[in-house]
């Protein structure tokens, strides 16, 4: 109990405030009523709840706004806070591992919630308990509004404390990602990943391998084994991912046994500091390779409380089967292994070879340590010194030295040979005696084994060496008196491992870097040509490369290659096509191969393929356009071309040039369109966002009908907010989303052609083509227009092979008039669709190739029906909301989708109350960062729409290198990949 | 390789799950390709990054402009040029780098060489490259290589003047001609100087020789041929687009 008090004293100071929107009016925390309310439960009792609301410290004036919360029982228990109050908070507590066990840590916090309306995100502040830096739990909290709303805030107290590396990038991510509920999701997702559950009955068995390797069954749960030979953290392990995951346990052990108050004392805790602390700090000092060597060695836990502590999560166990000490149930007869369970004794006769002796470690070495060493002190050599020194399977005898049975190798001290599992050495390094210090190193990313003597390296003794089987660390010994001393990284090694991994790693990145790609540089190339070839399809091209020769070269490569006559008419017709289906996209467009290649690309990839470089270049160039980095885009095209070819060609440049800039000029556009569109949403004016969508992008209508369901929805909100609220919110709501929008969605103003062209032009549209698009298909208008009901109860496929739609019998001429006048008529009968259908007409054309009929036929939603997009007044707006409103049902009833049934009716409730914007249920709706969200999915949706990929190549080429290499290392246990860290790499880090 | 010898299958669902979970953020790639754009010495393309992403440039943009001129005066075969600009520069890089300098005259040496210049050829190598030999030996092989150039026909390597082999291999080979020697004639040996002397000159300015994306690409191909031979997953089969090849399920029947 005492502890506690301390506990919370130094939680004052440790205070921290979790929200970043601290209000001002908040009370300042006073930290010396902390006292008072923090809860004084004690672990045996984790089942309760601690809700202190101590309201008679705090300043008179706000303490019946405020209320404090505090807590250190289960997550469970934190739920019915919510009930408590109208700004119901609930907490969720997380802390790694231990959520299905559901044993919470004694973190105690404190929040403090004012029921200030004003106040919408409410500070809290956290508090740890003493020696906070040590904890490594994810606190996290959801902060429910009383609006419904629910913000969720998490915290990871390791940030501060985890090595430089870790909080770059836990800052970074911060940085980068402001959207908290987001990163409560990060939290979650990487929690699940790390910790999945096991089966238990295979849980129960490794628990009981882990077990086994200290305890035998006999020993009581009070039997202690010596921790700090579990808990070695050699250094030199940084390097690799078995070592990562190490580290990343070293924290939840230290904070485990923390919480583990029956077994531990004061003193005990500053050790457990000091041997976490030290194996962190000493990964900056590359030439100490263990954990502080003054730290008690005989540090024992009990059986109890290791089982506890192995029960936690699989990971953990994971990284501690590592080969730490001799394993005292593996160990011939002739040995014994001392209480240290490092050294041993031969103890055996020592007549002949049946009275060899050998034993193995604890755990075999993990793969994917990369390089696993151990050092040997030979203490005594014994007669005659017949030492054997190396590693083998489980499986070979014990009664042998290592290296003369199948499975095994070894070095020997008596000849300094090497024996490959069999009985015959090969000569290989000298002998070793009395007083020396014998490195074994096995090297699981070139498969290879050596041997150090002294620290001086002595080669490689053993190559291929990729067993299926784990291999063990092995000694073996013959004659009488023999005794040796092994360190698994408890003491300092003699010889310098780091360096040679460093090493190891670096010759492995040559070996990266050798890998040719020329393979994949054709094979991309290839494919980017049979995509051309699809004589529709013109667009695509062989990347330009590099140029690298000489001048004269030039011309004989250009007129070879590059420059064939790509006629200037041929050009603007291939631009003015593409851009009007929106299809240039990095998917079937290079930027770099605007070369139009069709004519002779047979031939030319044989000669001329992309270097490395021109791939770069592409990927960046895609990246910078797809991020609207136009200016970059722009100005790394031309420096690209203008460096390679120099003042070489000045005709070719200012071709290229031309049409990279036709192509960034469409992109342009097209990311000003998707900004406008975004925006618009964000305004709130979402008739102008629907109208742009439809016309530009008809695919949405047909892929993501629930995006277009929620914008109308919204829509519909607004115009209950209009309805509901004063004229001067009215006007101000007006004016956002219905006076300033183009002229289309105003009435009366349907047939004026040139506001339509007007419109598009301002959207990037050519006149001239929408002019002639109009002109081919409205004559169909009519008897499609009908058919629409009809059809939209068919599947898309069924409708596209109609013959109706056949490409030809649409390029029928017809006058401007007869459109407009079947426009008219039709309005009649559909009342609402025909500017939208007028406007889908003229994409109907440039769409055809994309199949995009059937796409946005499907959608015939009345949504610039004058009932509802002419509102002049409050009364207005109520009409348009109950116009709107059944529009909406009707259309959005026939999709039978339960959940926008549910949210329908949910919105229908709107009806239901007096005053919906303040009513509790409805409250929610009219929030504005509802609109704030359907942008950004709108956003996204656009990006798929224009065949963006949702990322682009070079971060899918990341992601899937990423793939690779840990899929290598977690599933199949590759020691190369094991040392290469993505992340080290290409993540920011100190240089 | 066939299908049995892969008995894993890494679905598309959960690769899809792992792709969702790797993650490079903005500032990070931002970061790679600034890099990329100084060292490369696109200057104008990395001062509009600057100003667009808001991510300073981690070089004085200036120095971008003269590590150019001396990438492509070697690039142009105008060592004599390149040595220049270089000692004016950084005019201790050359002193301290002894085997960059070795280079740079060996360089001058093939120019020299390939210009059909003999005579002149012969002096400068004794003049100046012998010299350099004499003082490191461990550059001596290197001499001996250049040297044999003189014994080589260059009219031989090509119709009439000894062109620049730019392929990775050359397409008419003469067998007459060592390979290793032939490669000193090649336009790869200027590119090698030309990088070597501009990691040089960003080592010596305290920057990142290298930049790191290009070996984004090598361990893709790396690691995706790695994995090949263990499991069966989706495979990126185009640089420039990212495009997937997915394996077959085992549902569905499909000839390999």
């Amino acid at each position: 109990m005492e502890q506690e008090n301390t506990e919370n004293q130094d939680s004052i100071q440790n205070t921290q405030l979790l929200s970043e929107n601290i209000d001002a009016q908040t009370l300042a925390f006073n930290p010396e009523n902390t006292e008072s309310i923090l809860p004084q439960s004690s672990h045996d009792n984790l089942e309760s709840l601690d809700l202190t609301a101590d309201e008679s410290n705090i300043d008179p004036e706000l303490s019946s706004n405020l209320q404090q919360f505090s807590s250190n029982s289960y997550l469970s228990n934190w739920a019915p806070l919510s009930e408590q109050s109208e700004n119901s908070l609930r907490f969720v507590e997380r802390s790694r591992g231990t959520t299905r066990s559901s044993l919470i840590p004694s973190v105690s916090y404190i929040a403090r919630l004012s029921n200030n309306s004003q106040i919408r995100r409410t500070p809290l502040r956290l508090i740890r308990p003493s020696g906070s830096n040590t904890s490594s739990f994810v606190a996290g909290f959801e902060l429910q509004e009383s609006d419904g709303h629910v913000l969720a805030y998490q915290h990871n107290l390791e940030d501060e404390y985890e090595d430089s590396d870790q909080d770059q990038e836990d800052s970074e991510r911060d940085q980068e990602d402001s959207d908290q509920e987001n990163e409560w999701q990060i939290a979650d997702s990487s929690f699940s990943q790390a910790y999945g559950s096991l089966d238990s009955e295979a849980e129960n068995n490794e628990i009981e391998k882990h077990l086994s390797q200290v305890y035998t069954d006999a020993d009581a749960d009070d039997a202690s084994i010596n921790l700090f030979s579990k808990l070695i953290f050699p250094t030199y392990l940084n390097n690799s991912h078995f070592g990562l995951l190490k580290k990343s346990q070293q924290e939840y052990i230290k904070a485990f046994l923390k919480l583990d108050p029956i077994h531990f004392s004061d003193s005990d805790y500053n050790w457990i500091d000091s041997i976490f602390l030290d194996s962190s700090s000493v990964s900056t000092d590359s030439n100490i390779d263990i954990v502080n060597p003054s730290i008690p060695q005989n540090y024992t836990v009990s059986k109890k409380t290791f089982k506890k502590l192995l029960e936690k999560n699989s990971v953990l166990r994971k990284s501690l089967e590592f080969p730490t000490h001799w394993n005292k149930s593996d160990i011939n007869k002739n040995l014994k292994i001392l209480n240290d369970m490092l050294q041993a004794d031969y103890i055996g006769s020592g007549r002949d070879d049946e009275d060899s002796g050998m034993l193995r470690t604890n755990w075999p070495m993990p793969s994917t340590c990369g390089v696993f060493y151990y050092e040997t002190t030979i203490i005594n050599k014994g007669r005659n010194g017949y030492i054997g020194i190396g590693f083998c399977s489980s499986k070979v005898s014990l009664s042998r030295l290592p290296g003369w049975d199948p499975d095994s190798w070894g070095y020997h001290g008596d000849d300094g040979n090497s024996f490959k599992s069999n009985g015959h050495g090969t000569s290989y390094g000298p002998k070793f005696t009395t007083g020396d210090v014998i490195g074994c190193g096995m090297n699981f990313i070139t498969h290879e084994a050596f041997f150090v003597k002294n620290g001086v390296f002595l080669g490689v003794a053993f190559k291929d060496l990729n067993p299926s089987f784990p291999l063990y660390p092995s000694v073996g010994m013959r004659t009488p008196g023999e005794k040796i001393k092994a360190n698994f990284g408890q003491n300092p090694f003699v010889f310098d491992i780091e360096s040679y991994i460093i090493s190891q790693k670096n010759l492995l990145w040559d070996n990266i870097m050798d890998t040719s790609i020329k393979q994949m540089l054709e094979s991309s190339t290839i494919k980017c040509l049979q995509t051309s070839t699809n004589p529709t399809d013109i667009s695509c091209c062989l990347p330009i490369t590099d140029v690298k020769f000489s001048k004269n070269e030039m011309d004989d490569t250009i007129s070879n290659s590059l420059v064939q006559p790509t006629s200037e008419n041929n050009l603007v017709k291939i631009s003015l096509q593409d851009f009007n289906e929106n299809k240039i996209s990095p998917k079937n467009s290079l930027l770099f191969s605007l070369m139009n290649l069709s004519n002779n690309n047979s031939s030319l990839h044989n000669e001329y393929l992309p270097s490395e470089k021109d791939t770069i270049n592409e990927l960046i160039l895609s990246y910078l356009i797809h991020h609207g980095h136009n200016n970059t885009a722009d100005i790394f095209a031309k420096n690209v071309i203008g460096i390679n070819t120099e003042a070489a060609k000045k005709t070719i440049n200012s071709s290229k040039v031309f049409q990279i800039n036709q192509l960034l000029d469409y992109k342009k556009r097209q990311v000003a369109r998707r900004k406008e569109i975004c925006n618009l949403v964000e305004q709130g004016k979402i008739l102008d966002a629907i109208k742009i969508l439809k016309d530009n992008y008809p695919s949405i209508f047909k892929n993501n009908p629930n995006l277009i369901f929620s914008l109308r929805c919204q829509y519909f909100v607004q115009l209950a907010e209009i309805a509901n609220s004063g004229l001067s919110s009215f006007r101000n709501m007006i004016s956002l989303s219905l006076e300033n929008t183009t002229p289309l969605v105003k009435s009366n103003d349907f047939c004026d052609e040139s506001n339509v062209l007007n419109y598009y032009e301002r959207f990037g549209f050519n006149k001239l083509d929408s002019d002639k698009d109009k002109s081919n298909n409205s004559v169909e208008y009519p008897s499609r227009s009908n058919d629409l009901n009809d059809i939209e109860m068919n599947s898309g496929s069924d409708y596209q092979k109609d013959p109706r739609y056949d490409a030809d019998t649409l390029q029928h001429d017809v006058n401007k008039n007869a459109e407009v006048d079947s426009v008219m008529e039709i309005d009649d009968f559909f009342p609402s669709t025909a500017i939208s259908e007028a406007s889908e007409m003229q994409l109907e054309n440039t769409a055809r190739t994309l199949n995009f009929q059937k796409l946005y036929f499907s959608d015939t939603f009345p949504d610039f029906s004058r009932e509802y997009c002419n509102v002049s007044s409050q009364q207005d707006a109520s009409k348009a909301m109950m116009c709107y409103g059944q529009k909406l049902n009707s259309y959005y009833s026939t999709f039978n989708d339960s959940n926008m049934d549910l949210h329908l009716s949910k919105l229908f409730l709107i009806f239901a109350f007096s005053d919906p914007l303040n009513n509790l249920h409805t409250k929610n709706l009219f929030n504005k960062s509802n609109l704030y969200e359907i942008s950004k999915q709108t956003n996204s949706e656009i990006l798929v729409a224009e065949g963006n990929l949702t990322c682009t190549p070079l971060e899918t080429i990341y992601k899937q290198t990423e793939f690779c290499l840990s899929s290598l290392t977690e599933k199949f246990f590759h020691g190369s990949t094991s040392v290469i860290s993505l992340a080290q790499k290409f993540k920011t880090q100190h240089r | 390789m066939t299908e049995t010898d892969k008995p894993v299958l890494i679905t598309k669902k959960e690769w899809e799950k792992k792709m969702q979970e790797s993650e490079i953020s903005t500032l990070d790639m931002n970061k790679l390709i600034m890099e990329y754009l100084v060292i490369e010495g696109y200057k104008e393309a990395a001062e509009n990054f600057s100003s667009e992403t808001g991510l300073a440039p981690c070089v004085d943009l200036e120095t971008i402009q003269e590590r150019m001129l001396i990438r492509n005066s070697i690039q142009n075969g105008n060592i004599q040029a390149a040595t220049e600009l270089v000692n004016e520069l950084n005019c201790e890089l050359l002193e301290t780098e002894p085997e960059l300098f070795f280079k740079l005259k060996q360089q001058q040496l093939i120019e020299l060489i390939r210009e059909g210049k003999i005579e002149e050829a012969l002096e400068f190598a004794q003049e100046e490259l012998a010299v350099k030999g004499e003082e490191f030996p461990e550059l001596l092989p290197e001499l001996e290589k250049t040297m044999a150039l003189f014994a080589v026909d260059l009219n031989s390597c090509s119709n009439s003047s000894p062109k620049l082999s730019h392929l990775d291999s050359a397409i008419a080979h003469n067998p007459d001609i060592p390979e290793d020697i032939e490669q000193l004639l090649g336009y790869k040996q200027r590119q090698k100087l030309a990088s070597k002397l501009n990691s040089a000159l960003l080592a010596a300015q305290n920057q990142p020789s290298e930049s790191r994306l290009p070996s984004l690409l090598y361990l893709l191909v790396w690691s995706q041929k790695l994995l090949q031979s263990d499991a069966n997953f989706p495979k990126i089969v185009n640089f420039f687009t990212g495009d997937f090849e997915y394996p077959s399920e085992p549902s569905s029947k499909k000839p390999s």
